[in-house]
């Protein structure tokens, strides 16, 4: 597989702080994989996710997105903005337009892209995201969910390879949440994009193809759902948890039930464990 | 203080082609020592509910009573506002002031305390959200923790001790620990200031644990009421309305299909599920 996006030996730090963001990080994400970057607060994880589209640029290591470094000149940074979309943690500060299909269309306009290739990738964008019958609608009135869907539909129509999620669901509520991850779930598999969802929710870490946990600007663990959270002790130490599957499992082995170790969702602890009982 | 609310109804921008009823015909008993969980999807009303139990805005129809107090008699106004204090959203993008101890002491300021009973609140305030006083008192309030800032928030609201505490997704944007604590928090403050105390959560775990009374909105109306064993007990109507359930209400729902007898689905702890499982356990060896 290819590598969509590659960090060597990157380290950040913000001008005027003494302390260093993120400090030394290299990883490869394969396209097509849906990616969840799980850290506590103040780990470094809106800081990666700004570094992968050029917000940001890394003081020390390259950041390679599409074979593009993201420390070449403003030209190919815009071809890369276009590739890695960012939806932000609150859906109140990213709505533009007075209609939805006006909000969807801005990136393609500020791109100079011809009125009816606009007209065609609104409406495919929107259908994507099931929010087709909501063209003319003010974004004003949609719920939390449906705003960042309307987020998610602006990146779509630019056809990027990367939509990353920083804490996207976050200010939502449960419906709403469901919504947004449904939605990018079936982009993922569908339309093979790639999704780096940022998150502190482990529910919503089980979903993913790979879990990278940061701390404190470090990566601390990387691998898959069941493999991240084998390691119950490390992650409760920088302030995460487990999923509850996981913690009942690990209790319970404790106490001598031969129950297996690396069980993340309630189905399968179910499926584990009622024969025993 | 007893919370009263008598056949009220909300009705945002009336005779407009917006108007919208965003509370209809609610009756609610919010008794005095109690923590009450406030839950149900956006636009369900749970903001304008708190407002109303605040006194930020005053109902279409009805009646809002705090204690014996009306929100509509006006000598009565600075009176409640003392009483009712109103943790917001995301309440750290309202500290305003160099330090930690100038913005806890705000409150209390507008509220005419004397110099050395502010300071005695503002350190009783920081004491009680554990926020050591010598540590961070001088400290600017700017270069705290996303967590830490959060507390000096709800420091300057208990600063001039209302009776009746509002908080509004008191842990949101927090990672787990961080939210496990500020729950922890919120109890202790309630038992040792005596307080009425409503949370408004979108966390069906934390409700469950935390709450004795729970409120479910659902389009301006009350769905249930009722303890968490209660509420949670009816799984069925919860999701029918898009509502979710706490994630360990799902798993003994789930588990309850295979086993008999089933799991009581009054069981919100992690600990005491994990007792029933060891119990059953034994009994089948």
């Amino acid at each position: 597989m290819n590598p969509i996006i590659e960090l060597r030996n990157v380290s950040y730090q913000y001008p005027g702080m003494e302390q260093e963001v993120l400090k030394n990080i290299s990883i490869y994400l394969e396209e097509n994989q849906f990616i969840t970057i799980l850290g506590p607060n103040g780990s470094g994880k809106s800081t990666l996710a700004k570094l992968l589209n050029g917000l940001l640029l890394p003081t020390e290591g390259v950041v390679i997105v599409d074979q593009i470094d993201t420390n070449s000149d403003e030209e190919q940074v815009w071809t890369i903005r276009s590739q890695v979309g960012i939806v932000f943690q609150n859906p109140d500060n990213q709505i533009v337009a007075n209609t939805v299909e006006d909000d969807v269309a801005f990136g393609l306009e500020n791109k100079g892209i011809e009125p009816e290739v606009i007209r065609e990738r609104v409406d495919k964008a929107l259908d994507k995201v099931g929010l087709g019958f909501a063209k003319l609608y003010e974004p004003h009135y949609l719920s939390g969910g449906q705003k960042q869907k309307v987020a998610i539909a602006g990146i779509i129509a630019m056809k990027p390879k990367v939509i990353i999620l920083d804490e996207a669901t976050s200010m939502l509520d449960p419906k709403g949440k469901k919504e947004v991850l449904q939605t990018v779930k079936n982009l993922s598999s569908i339309e093979k994009i790639t999704i780096l969802h940022i998150t502190h929710d482990l529910h919503e870490a089980i979903l993913a193809d790979r879990v990278i946990v940061l701390d404190k600007g470090k990566i601390l663990l990387d691998g898959s759902p069941k493999k991240v959270f084998k390691e119950r002790l490390l992650l409760k130490h920088i302030g995460l948890d487990v999923p509850l599957a996981t913690e009942l499992a690990y209790r319970l082995k404790e106490n001598g039930v031969p129950i297996k170790e690396d069980i993340v969702s309630i189905e399968e602890f179910v499926q584990e464990l009622w024969t025993y009982i | 203080m007893d919370i009263y609310l008598k056949k009220v109804s909300v009705t945002y921008m009336k005779n407009t082609p917006f108007e919208k009823k965003a509370l209809d015909n609610i009756n609610l008993h919010i008794p005095k020592g109690t923590i009450t969980g406030i839950i149900g999807h956006t636009g369900s009303g749970k903001s304008t509910l708190i407002q109303l139990i605040a006194g930020l805005i005053h109902p279409s129809t009805g009646t809002v009573k705090i204690g014996e107090m009306d929100w509509k008699n006006k000598k009565a106004l600075a009176e409640l506002r003392k009483q009712v204090g109103i943790v917001f959203q995301y309440p750290e993008h309202q500290l305003f002031e160099e330090t930690v101890e100038k913005d806890i002491a705000f409150g209390p300021s507008n509220y005419g305390f004397t110099e050395v009973e502010r300071l005695e609140a503002v350190k009783e305030a920081m004491e009680l959200v554990k926020l050591p006083y010598e540590k961070f008192a001088h400290r600017s309030p700017f270069e705290l923790s996303g967590g830490q800032k959060r507390r000096v928030a709800i420091a300057g609201v208990i600063a001039f001790r209302p009776k009746i505490l509002i908080l509004d997704e008191p842990s949101a944007g927090l990672d787990p620990i961080g939210k496990k604590d500020i729950f922890k928090m919120i109890t202790e403050l309630h038992q040792k200031q005596n307080m009425t105390t409503i949370i408004v959560s979108h966390s069906m775990d934390e409700v469950a644990n935390f709450a004795d009374n729970l409120i479910v909105l659902n389009q301006g109306k009350v769905l249930l009421e009722g303890t968490p064993q209660k509420v949670f007990n009816r799984v069925d109507l919860l999701q029918e309305n898009n509502l979710d359930i706490p994630e360990i209400t799902k798993l003994i729902k789930l588990l309850n299909q295979k086993i008999t007898p089933p799991i009581p689905l009054s069981c919100f702890s992690i600990d005491e599920l994990e007792y029933y499982l060891s119990i059953r356990l034994k009994e089948k060896k």
